[in-house]
């Protein structure tokens, strides 16, 4: 994957872009907003990480110009404007997710792989989900491992289609706080973990091989590789 | 409530100065009413001993000339064409035997002393009252001659009636006066008071219109705009500076968490490893209350309810699904009582305060206990309770609880940054809601009354 980062800071663009390339993306790098924003409509890239406050043009105002004149590209912004309201401008503007500073790489890579997955995906929209021998079936609202009913709770199935989405691909506490739960806050203790781990036991329960895995200081993963 | 308050107090000031001035008028009106009907008193009876004087003087002269039976002659005359319908006559015998006068008997009361004496002119009950002078002559008869104050003691009469009527009408204006006066002032301070409340209840930009004259109320709306403009540029100032620290603070937090996960990745070591990731979960924490921090200075600094009639009752079953787990996990439950409310509010920032409550409920409340969930309609007012089964809050520590960074000494150990309270109240005052600490014997109850939103009110009023 071809990866644009307009970031101005040199330690953190540097260490984004050493992480990306060790993820195996190519990484184009800029710290200017017109140089940016040059880059991003002479070149073709599959997903923009975007700093808010750049010297030239602001990273918002290059958003709103790509989007007006037709480009498509995801776009994930990082900014240390990290309130809720902020996060709305950004993603009106045209942003594709928005990450507050500071944030950790992991997170960050989290989000972009889902971009990209998403990008990919786009598309299609399926009836059912697959993930080794768990299988979800969307419009009768039930859920198969090796062939055997699952009992869950609404928001327990909520929390395992967005896992199988973005299944084989890391999922941080905030995205699942922000795609099953629906709410914005800070919950000062990790109550996400304790529903993760619930539905962790309905899903293994003797059934097969692990599939939800926890990833140290990053989230969890749905899928065979650990 | 400061404000309401405020308006009772002067309104009762008003009040009181009013009655005051009002009872001081009556007590003033009073006295000189007394003095007054005393000294017409004393003056009609100087007059009518006078003319009993007088009357007197004639008829011994008539005595010492012509003799008792001429004395009974004019009295008997007198009596029976009179020339004064006001004057009286007796004359008695020393055995009280009436030989001429107006009565055929001697009255009890008279004695056969000379001098001046007041009695009946009939006996009658109703009677006018007679002041006569007694006179024993020296054959052991009585002269009495007397004049009663009937025409003067109706007038008096009178004059009593026409003070209490005044009086009663002096009460009458005094009350009307002072609802004038409390009107008045009512309406002279109704503007900068409801200007106070808009700018308590966040309008920052509000001001007082300012009144022509010179006046005390002229110059309080002055005043209170010179405050207000104040109190505008300090909470500017406060916002301005939060914002660039918070900036400032950012890039140096993001640089540190950088290094370090940056150190985590080079590391071959599992020991540095071990020592990075320690360091990494410390600035974490750093950066969740940072963050902590920031977002209570921009609750604070913010009045806006984005939602309108919000439905409170889902966001509150939201936060206790969510919560409930981990409750469950420590053994304890929570039930949830909740009734339909909507409120103008927040979202997010309602779920953040009551997850804030739970979070400090399933914290601090014991293994295997019940925590309960309330959400109920009372007046205007959607009220939330949380109560738990811990160790509850000591009626002195309340207040305290809510400011920045205070944790009670008996929680130093466990997990927390010291702000969740404080975010609680900001978000409570944010809302306009009221928010009490309860004892809930035992634990502790936290009671939030939220105005409920307006178009629930008229649908309530119009019932």
């Amino acid at each position: 994957m071809r990866v644009l980062l307009v970031e101005d800071e040199p330690l953190i663009s540097e260490f984004i872009a050493k992480g990306l390339r060790e993820a195996g993306h190519n990484v184009d790098h800029t710290a200017s907003g017109t140089d940016g924003l040059h880059m991003a409509t002479h070149e073709t890239y599959d997903a923009l990480i975007l700093d808010r406050m750049l010297p030239g043009l602001e990273g918002l105002e290059l958003l709103r110009i790509l989007r007006a004149s037709g480009h498509r590209t995801p776009i994930l912004i990082l900014s240390s404007l990290g309130d809720v309201e902020q996060r709305v401008l950004g993603l009106r503007a045209g942003a594709d997710d928005y990450l507050a500073k500071p944030f950790s790489f992991a997170e960050l890579m989290a989000r972009l792989e889902g971009l990209l997955r998403r990008q990919a995906s786009s598309l299609e929209t399926p009836m059912r989900l697959h993930v080794a021998d768990l299988e979800m079936d969307l419009l009768k609202r039930s859920v198969k491992r090796a062939g055997q009913i699952l009992e869950l709770q609404p928001r327990e199935f909520r929390l395992l289609e967005f896992l199988m989405r973005h299944a084989e691909q890391v999922v941080t506490r905030t995205m699942l706080l922000e795609a099953v739960w629906d709410y914005h806050f800070d919950p000062q203790t990790n109550v996400i973990d304790v529903h993760v781990s619930r539905l962790r036991q309905k899903i293994h329960r003797d059934l097969g091989p692990p599939l939800l895995h926890t990833i140290r200081g990053a989230g969890y993963l749905l899928g065979m590789r650990a | 409530m400061l404000i309401a308050n405020l308006r009772n107090f002067a309104a009762s000031t008003l009040n009181r100065l009013v009655l005051t001035y009002g009872l001081g008028l009556i007590l003033v009106f009073g006295v000189i009413g007394t003095v007054g009907l005393l000294s017409f008193d004393h003056l009609l009876d100087l007059d009518i001993r006078q003319t009993v004087q007088v009357e007197h003087e004639s008829l011994m002269e008539v005595y010492r000339s012509d003799g008792r039976d001429a004395v009974k002659k004019v009295i008997a005359e007198r009596v029976r064409e009179p020339v004064n319908r006001e004057a009286f006559y007796l004359l008695v015998d020393k055995n009280a035997e009436v030989l001429a006068g107006h009565r055929n008997q001697l009255p009890v009361s008279l004695t056969h002393h000379k001098g001046w004496v007041r009695f009946p002119w009939r006996a009658e009950p109703d009677s006018d009252q007679v002041l006569a002078y007694v006179q024993p002559l020296d054959n052991g008869d009585l002269l009495i001659t007397g004049h009663t104050s009937g025409a003067q003691s109706h007038l008096r009469e009178l004059i009593v009636r026409l003070g209490f009527l005044f009086l009663a009408m002096l009460c009458m204006l005094t009350l009307l006066f002072s609802w004038l006066l409390r009107r008045a002032v009512d309406r002279a301070l109704e503007a900068p008071l409801d200007t106070v409340d808009r700018v308590a209840a966040g309008q920052l930009n509000e001001r007082v219109a300012e009144r022509v004259g010179n006046d005390g109320f002229a110059r309080l709306g002055h005043t209170l705009n010179r405050m207000l403009d104040r109190i505008h540029v300090l909470v500017g100032g406060i916002q301005s500076s939060t914002d660039a620290i918070a900036h400032d603070l950012r890039t140096p937090l993001m640089r540190l968490k950088t290094r370090l996960e940056q150190a985590r990745l080079e590391s071959r070591d599992e020991n540095s490893v071990q020592k990075i990731d320690a360091a990494i979960a410390e600035a974490d924490q750093l950066i969740a209350t940072f963050n902590s921090l920031l977002r209570l200075a921009r609750i604070e600094a913010s009045h806006e309810l984005p939602e309108k009639n919000l439905a409170l009752d889902e966001v509150v079953n939201d936060a206790v699904e969510m919560w409930q787990v981990l409750a469950e996990a420590k053994g304890q439950s929570i039930e949830a009582d909740v009734d339909a409310a909507k409120i103008d509010g927040d979202r997010n920032l309602l779920f953040q305060l009551i997850s804030n409550l739970l979070d400090n409920a399933i914290k601090y409340a014991p293994i295997e206990s019940r925590i309960y969930v309330r959400l109920a309609r009372q007046d205007n007012f959607a009220v939330l309770t949380v109560s738990d089964a811990g160790p509850g809050i000591a009626t002195g520590e309340h207040e305290h609880v809510f400011d920045r960074f205070v944790r009670l000494e008996s929680h130093r150990g466990t997990p927390g940054s010291g702000l969740g309270l404080s975010v609680v109240r900001a978000i409570a005052i944010q809302h306009h809601a009221n928010i009490s600490l309860e004892n809930a014997k035992p634990g502790l109850r936290v009671a939030l009354r939220f105005p409920m939103a307006s178009r629930n009110m008229d649908k309530m009023s119009s019932n």
